[in-house]
């Protein structure tokens, strides 16, 4: 048993050595004070003979002074962490101190199976109330201190607790002579050094096994964290989710992001990590840089996912700002043309009235040629006001938002195309199956209105046939299709055909404002459709399509509606 | 025989010549015409004299000719008085509000003699009486 106790202890002094080496820092060099102490003493425990003679009963006194050197470097590597009252210090040397005298004053030793005088029973009790005071007492600390920490610091402070309560009560059992020990206590007396040395290991340099096992609750938090920072878009909130992680993550101090990196002071540890243009500074707790160098190297994963998604954030927003800048200009020119149109009106609507006087009162004074001016004034005018009209028009589609009604579309080309028969009376207009579409109805008029009309003015020809069918596709939108019979359009002038003001053919060789497309553009636009004209073996074949959500079908036979 | 009393409500001068004059060529009608140059005008000149009809342009600076149509319609001594509005466009939304709002007809500028009737035949029973009365009284 002896040499497991040695071989525990001296490998445990070796750790914290190795550990002191490599970390340079007060808890680690009081944890190799602390255990070097133990790892001496188990040796030299070895080293006594078992026969008492004089030489023996000194060296017993000198282990004794060795091993109160242990509580009071326990005590060191305690209070190391963090300041503490310096009185509660000398407390503890005062303590180490006086038994220390004591054991040099006291006469030789009485032998095991003697019976232990008054004064010896007092030693005893001095020297193990320092020796399982101090334990207990850095025990109650470091549980105490663990409690706020993340899994795997407040495992390992927790291991350290444990043990050294455990090797606080290990010497307790020598109150009894060994004689009169009960066999419990005896199992006890010998399990409890090398529990206690096993938990110290388990703290001070945790198996990569048990670190994984402490680690995983939150690591699970950290994969919850990295979620919320995919779905967050903007910087505030991308900060606001991981800083108050990061803080939960080195025992709840602070963390926060800043332009410039902070360093430590006396009072709180503070590491800053580059991240984008800036630091993550995180100021961890007293006990965080000794045992929680886990969750640094996870604070330092985050911060590498939090650079992406800042960079991401960056990019969103100035996107964001750049759509926003463009639908604003967007949103004044409309408005601009608008109010131009409108002003426009007033002056128009003037010049036709007085045309009108002017022709009724003194037509026959200005004779044949001036009728004539004054026919050719009417007709620019009254084109200006056609043109205003679609013009004010086209703003409004995008700019006023109108109700929505089931409009049967069918219905709506039987009516549009008895209103276009006065205007058309060669011209023809077949209907099949159409859909019932959710929209704005004067804007579905407006929009089969010039359609057909279009088709009817451009064709090239009077007798000119306009179809309309449809088709419901798998995804529920639907495909209406208006084609005529006539000339039909270029591929290259087809897309140019919807822009504002694109007329394909001179202005006096054929009437219209050349917004009207432009317009049914807009229109079915504003249902979330989409038109344009496709290849069709004779005349023009424009198509719309019209999103699911706003489709309501109607299956009818074919109908001649005009 | 009495003339029918008409209010027009008119801000542009132009408009409103023009629109007293497709009035006056209105034949087998007497009229006697009071313009207003605002909504503020004429809600006084209504309140004040009561005319027969009101002829309200939708577009007038301060208060809009749906104004006018709005506070008549809420008025109960004032409420019968039918109303004729003149709309720059035939397709403005604010044709719909003015039904809306209770208007009996309404005319698209330029207002000449033809368009003037077509938007007075609308009136209906209201314009019958208002023809019929004062040459029944004659």
């Amino acid at each position: 048993m002896q040499y497991v106790n040695l071989a525990l202890f001296a490998g445990l002094a070796l750790l914290c050595l190795s550990m002191a080496r490599r970390t340079r820092t007060e808890p680690a060099r009081w944890a190799a004070a602390t255990f070097g102490v133990l790892g001496l003493i188990s040796l030299a425990g070895l080293a006594l003979p078992d026969e008492p003679d004089d030489v023996s009963a000194v060296a017993v006194k000198v282990v004794l002074l060795g091993i109160l050197l242990y509580p009071v470097a326990l005590y060191r590597f305690s209070s190391s962490f963090e300041r503490l009252p310096r009185r509660a210090d000398v407390v503890v040397v005062a303590m180490a101190a006086a038994v220390a005298v004591a054991t040099i004053a006291v006469p030789r030793f009485p032998d095991d199976d003697a019976t232990r005088p008054w004064w010896f029973q007092l030693y005893a009790i001095a020297f193990l109330a320092d020796w399982a005071g101090v334990g207990a007492v850095v025990a109650r600390r470091l549980w105490r201190a663990g409690r706020g920490l993340p899994g795997v610091a407040r495992n390992r402070m927790r291991m350290l607790s444990v043990g050294a309560a455990g090797l606080a009560l290990a010497l307790l059992p020598g109150l009894v002579p060994p004689a009169d020990q009960p066999i419990a206590l005896k199992i006890v007396a010998m399990v409890l050094p090398p529990a206690s040395a096993l938990l110290f290991a388990l703290g001070f340099a945790p198996p990569m096994w048990l670190r994984t096992i402490w680690r995983r609750p939150d690591q699970a938090a950290l994969r919850r964290v990295e979620l919320q920072l995919i779905a967050a878009d903007n910087r505030e909130r991308v900060l606001a989710t991981v800083l108050p992680h990061v803080a939960a993550l080195v025992g709840g101090i602070d963390a926060s992001f800043s332009d410039v990196a902070v360093a430590s002071d006396d009072e709180t540890s503070v590491i800053s990590i580059p991240v984008a243009d800036g630091y993550l500074v995180v100021a961890s707790g007293p006990y965080s840089p000794f045992f929680g160098s886990d969750e640094l190297e996870m604070v330092r994963s985050l911060a590498a996912f939090l650079e992406l998604v800042l960079e991401r954030t960056t990019l969103l927003e100035a996107e964001r700002v750049a759509r926003d800048a463009a639908e604003r200009t967007s949103a004044e020119l409309e408005t601009l043309v608008y109010g131009i149109s409108h002003d426009l009106k007033s002056p128009v609507i003037s010049l036709l009235g007085y045309l009108e006087y002017l022709r009724e009162d003194h037509g026959e004074a200005i004779g044949p040629d001036g009728l004539h001016y004054l026919d050719r004034m009417e007709k620019a005018a009254l084109y200006m006001q056609e043109l205003l009209s679609d013009l004010l028009e086209l703003s409004r589609v995008g700019r006023v938002a109108v109700d929505a009604t089931d409009v049967d579309l069918l219905h709506l080309v039987n009516d549009v195309s008895i209103d276009l028969r006065s205007k058309f009376p060669e011209a023809r207009v077949e209907a099949g199956d159409l859909p019932v579409i959710h929209m704005n109805s004067s804007r579905a008029r407006q929009l089969f209105t010039n359609l057909i009309e279009n088709a009817a003015r451009h064709g090239g020809r009077t007798d000119i046939t306009v179809r309309l069918f449809s088709a419901i596709r798998d995804d529920g939108s639907a495909v209406v299709s208006v084609v005529d019979d006539g000339v039909g359009i270029p591929q290259e002038y087809r897309e140019k055909a919807f822009g504002i003001f694109e007329r394909l053919s001179p202005r006096d060789s054929s009437p219209g404002t050349g917004i009207g497309l432009a317009l049914c553009r807009k229109i079915v636009e504003t249902t979330g459709g989409e038109v344009g004209i496709i290849d069709s073996p004779v005349g023009t074949h424009v198509r719309i399509i019209f999103p699911s959500d706003a489709v309501r079908p109607a299956a009818r036979p074919l109908i001649e509606v005009s | 025989m009495t003339p029918v009393r008409v209010l027009l409500a008119e801000d542009n001068e132009d408009h409103r010549f023009l629109t007293v004059r497709a009035l006056s060529d209105l034949e087998g009608v007497e009229l006697e015409i009071e313009t207003a140059a605002d909504g503020e005008e004429a809600l006084d000149a209504i309140s004040e004299r009561r005319p027969d009809l009101v002829l309200l342009d939708i577009r007038m600076p301060k208060v809009s000719g749906l104004e006018v149509l709005r506070r008549l319609k809420a008025d109960p001594e004032l409420r019968s008085i039918p109303t004729v509005m003149l709309s720059s466009s035939d397709r403005s939304e604010d044709i719909t509000e003015a039904y809306e709002l209770g208007t009996s007809s309404y005319v698209t500028k330029p207002a000449t003699a033809a368009g003037m009737k077509k938007g007075l035949r609308q009136l209906g029973e209201y314009w019958g009486r208002l023809v019929s009365l004062p040459s029944g009284a004659s």
